[in-house]
């Protein structure tokens, strides 16, 4: 059965069709043979039957008249049936009155019964047949048939069950064949189809239609299923293709990106760049860390970093590392010693490098020569402190110098003034011009002093820094000014000004200063004073706006020199000193003043005070 | 009693059934007709005159008489011997008790043919001498058999001859048929000769 199973379809539906047909005409065949030979035989006794009545009947008077000629010729008529194989009249006390033969060989007659009989036995068909006369029984006729007839017939006709067997089934093959087909053909072209599916992968293919039973169904439910796959398949395949493509531009992407990024380590020649295990022991090696160090590759790699410390600093790598593991990075400044034993000035930045799981791989570390920057550095720190001390000494001399000269100016001051007062007309009028002149002298000389230490005064006394809002300073300044502003009937015109961080008396010095400058350089117009403030980058620019005789271009940077008057004094009143004061204040903010003009039309002046003040004082 | 000794003879003549003889054979056939059992027991074949008894009452049976030979329908069937009867008490014995065409056979003793109580069988006595002139007065309906060379000639139906030593017998079928007699073809088969 195992067999059959695994037989292809087209031979299981041969086999079954062939099976079929074959059993139902062996059956039929059989059925026929067997009911052929009861009938035969059936026929056979009855023909032998009515045979043996006629013989029986015809020896009547043989018998009567003890003729066994006549017996003779009668039973003789046998001939005419070849399978008698023998005949027998039997008188009745049993002897044969006459008999027939066949052949020679006179076999055996069937011994005579009491009743007439027909049975087949082992030699053949025996029949019985008593011969009566008159009702009284007067012999017996037996007769022997052979039952060749029946086996040849028996043999033919199991022949010709053979034949038809075999044409029947040669009949059912060719037939079957046809509907065969019907059946097989589109389950096998289904079967060569997945299998040319499986091979080639080509979804594209179909099982034609032929028929709307089950088969059919069959290949429209596959062709549907392949049309699926072949849809999911194209999609899939879509898919797969702008990923590879994808995955293709991102390699080449990468790859590059670290071709560049390894020639730009391998090349890089000012930085040392190079790996660490987590023991601390090189693990790569650029030209740069060469070049810097002096070690080239193979001398270095898999030694412990603590080679580039200086002795004293041994202890140094390993808190690096511990450190740079537990916050990521790690920096550092130093000596660092090269092959030949020279120093170095070492800018370090040491980087923990972990894997995906959060294992610690290594560190990477990066090395800057920073000797050069390490000198520059120091030079200009010297320079800065020279300057800030001889800046100091600057400042602390025009300090001293101008609050000393007070007192013995003080002292010519009041002694010129008693000389002015007890002797002013006593003495002739060249010697009053002359007390005149020293009084006015002293008093002038004062005033520079005075200025003179308001200057130095900003650049020695620090700055108190805190909110000021403008607006009020302003209003301040304005009150101080009041008689100024009586007496030339000026217009003060203020917008809101902002609030900044700022040292407020120098605040008020400024707009005081600027205000005080506007008032004094006016034309024969009214003076008129705008105050703004706008915002501008990372500060406020305050303007201070006149209608004044305005200044020429070329006298722009010169008015902020400190002791610088372009007019004499007769005319304008004035020290030199104020703008000069103005731009030290603004400039010790970290602000810029400038002026802007047009000539007898006014100018502009301008400070800027960013947000957040200067780290370095000047 | 001759069904039952008939069996017992065939068992009999089957344990003897190497030693054939014809007169034997004859003996038996008579026995089985209904005839003396002691003749079968006798090894001593019958005598020719028995055997013609025999043959007379087996002439019966393939013979048909027109109605007219019988006076009533059950009247017998009579065998007569005309003349000296050669049969002694064989004829007697083999009659007795048959029954033929349901007709009783009887056996007569006739001197002439006779004219009232009519014979079905004539049988003349190979004695009398002068057979044409009786057969003549024989008239229809009666079967007549004798033994003398002519008898046929002389107008007589069947003739018994002995050939090869058995008994047989010769018919004259025209002879017959002018009688009104049906021979069996049957009769006419076993005869020796028929004209």
């Amino acid at each position: 059965m195992l067999w059959f199973r695994n037989r292809p379809i087209r031979q299981k539906l041969l086999l079954t069709i062939l099976v079929a047909s074959g059993s139902a005409v062996i059956l039929a065949g059989m059925t026929i043979l067997i009911w052929d030979q009861v009938l035969f035989r059936q026929r056979l006794q009855a023909d032998l039957s009515s045979v043996a009545d006629i013989m029986a009947e015809n020896t009547t008077a043989a018998l009567s008249f003890e003729d066994p000629k006549s017996a003779s010729q009668t039973l003789g008529a046998l001939k005419a049936k070849p399978h008698v194989v023998c005949a027998c009249v039997f008188r009745p006390n049993g002897t044969i009155l006459a008999r027939y033969d066949r052949s020679a060989t006179q076999p055996e007659c069937p011994a005579p019964g009491q009743s007439d009989a027909a049975s087949f036995g082992e030699r053949g068909l025996e029949i019985t047949r008593r011969i009566t006369l008159d009702g009284k029984r007067i012999g017996t006729l037996t007769l022997l048939y052979d039952l060749s007839e029946i086996r040849e017939r028996l043999w033919r006709d199991a022949a010709s069950m053979v034949g038809v067997l075999l044409l029947s089934i040669l009949a059912a093959f060719v037939l079957s064949t046809r509907f065969r087909r019907a059946i097989t053909e589109p389950i096998i072209e289904l079967a060569n189809i997945t299998r040319t599916v499986a091979e080639t992968r080509d979804y594209g293919l179909r099982a034609s239609h032929r028929s709307e039973e089950e088969l059919g169904d069959l290949v429209d439910a596959f062709n549907n299923m392949l049309k699926t796959i072949q849809t999911q398949n194209s999609e899939l395949r879509e898919a797969r293709d702008s990923l590879e493509e994808r995955v293709k531009r991102r390699t080449e992407e990468l790859r590059r990106s670290e071709e560049h990024f390894r020639l730009l380590v391998t090349t890089v020649l000012d930085y040392a760049i190079y790996m660490l295990d987590p023991q601390g022991r090189v693990a790569s090696w650029n030209s740069g860390a060469e070049r810097l160090k002096g070690y080239r590759a193979e001398e270095i790699l898999g030694r412990s970093f603590a080679t580039f410390y200086l002795p004293e600093d041994q202890d140094k790598p390993g808190r690096l590392l511990k450190i740079a593991s537990r916050q990521g990075r790690a920096d550092d400044e130093g000596w660092r010693v090269r092959k030949d034993g020279s120093r170095f000035w070492a800018g370090a930045v040491i980087t923990a490098l972990y894997d995906d799981a959060g294992n610690l791989i290594g560190f990477s570390k990066v090395v800057h020569d920073l000797t050069e920057h390490k000198k520059a550095e120091e030079a200009l720190r010297r320079q800065a402190a020279d300057l800030a001390r001889s800046n100091a000494d600057l400042q602390q001399f025009a300090y001293v110098a101008s609050h000393d000269l007070q007192e013995p100016l003080r002292m010519v001051t009041s002694y010129m003034q008693i000389i002015a007062d007890q002797y002013r007309g006593k003495l002739d009028a060249d010697a009053d011009e002359c007390i005149g002149f020293a009084v006015d002298g002293a008093q002038r000389m004062r005033q520079l002093i005075t200025g003179l230490l308001a200057y130095s005064r900003v650049g020695t006394r620090g700055q108190q820094l805190s909110l000021t809002d403008c607006s009020a300073v302003l209003s301040e300044v304005i009150a101080n000014l009041n008689v100024a502003i009586h007496e030339s009937a000026a217009i003060i015109e203020c917008e809101s000004l902002p609030t900044v961080m700022i040292d407020a008396a120098q605040m008020a010095q400024l707009f005081q200063n600027l205000i005080a400058n506007a008032l004094t350089f006016h034309g024969n117009a009214i003076p008129r004073i705008r105050v703004s403030a706008q915002r501008n980058g990372a500060g406020w620019k305050f303007s201070v706006e006149d209608n004044g005789i305005g200044i020429a271009p070329e006298h722009y940077e010169r008015i902020f020199v400190i002791f610088q008057r372009l007019h004499d004094r007769i005319k304008y009143k004035g020290t030199g000193i104020g703008l000069a004061i103005c731009k030290k204040i603004v400039e010790r903010r970290g602000g810029k003043i400038w002026v802007t003009s047009e000539r007898g039309r006014g100018s502009t002046f301008y400070f800027t005070i960013p947000d957040n003040p200067p780290d370095v004082e000047i | 009693v001759g069904f039952l000794t008939a069996r017992a003879d065939v068992m009999s003549i089957r344990a003897r059934k190497r030693t054939p003889g014809h007169v034997a054979a004859v003996a038996c056939l008579l026995v089985s007709l209904g005839t003396a059992a002691q003749l079968c027991d006798a090894q001593k074949p019958p005598s020719q005159y028995e055997v013609e008894a025999a043959f007379l009452l087996n002439f019966t049976r393939f013979v048909e008489w027109p109605a007219e030979a019988f006076l009533t329908p059950d009247s017998p069937i009579t065998i007569c011997v005309l003349g000296r009867d050669p049969f002694g008490p064989a004829l007697d014995e083999t009659v007795e008790g048959e029954v033929v065409q349901k007709r009783p056979v009887a056996a007569r003793r006739v001197r002439d043919v006779p004219r009232s109580q009519p014979c079905q069988v004539l049988f003349f006595s190979p004695e009398e001498q002068d057979n044409r002139f009786l057969l003549r007065d024989a008239g229809p309906g009666v079967l007549t058999v004798g033994e003398n060379d002519d008898f046929l000639k002389d107008g007589g139906m069947i003739q018994f001859v002995i050939a090869d030593r058995h008994v047989r017998f010769d018919i004259n079928e025209k002879v017959a048929e002018e009688a009104k007699l049906k021979l069996s073809s049957q009769l006419l088969k076993v005869a020796r000769s028929v004209r």
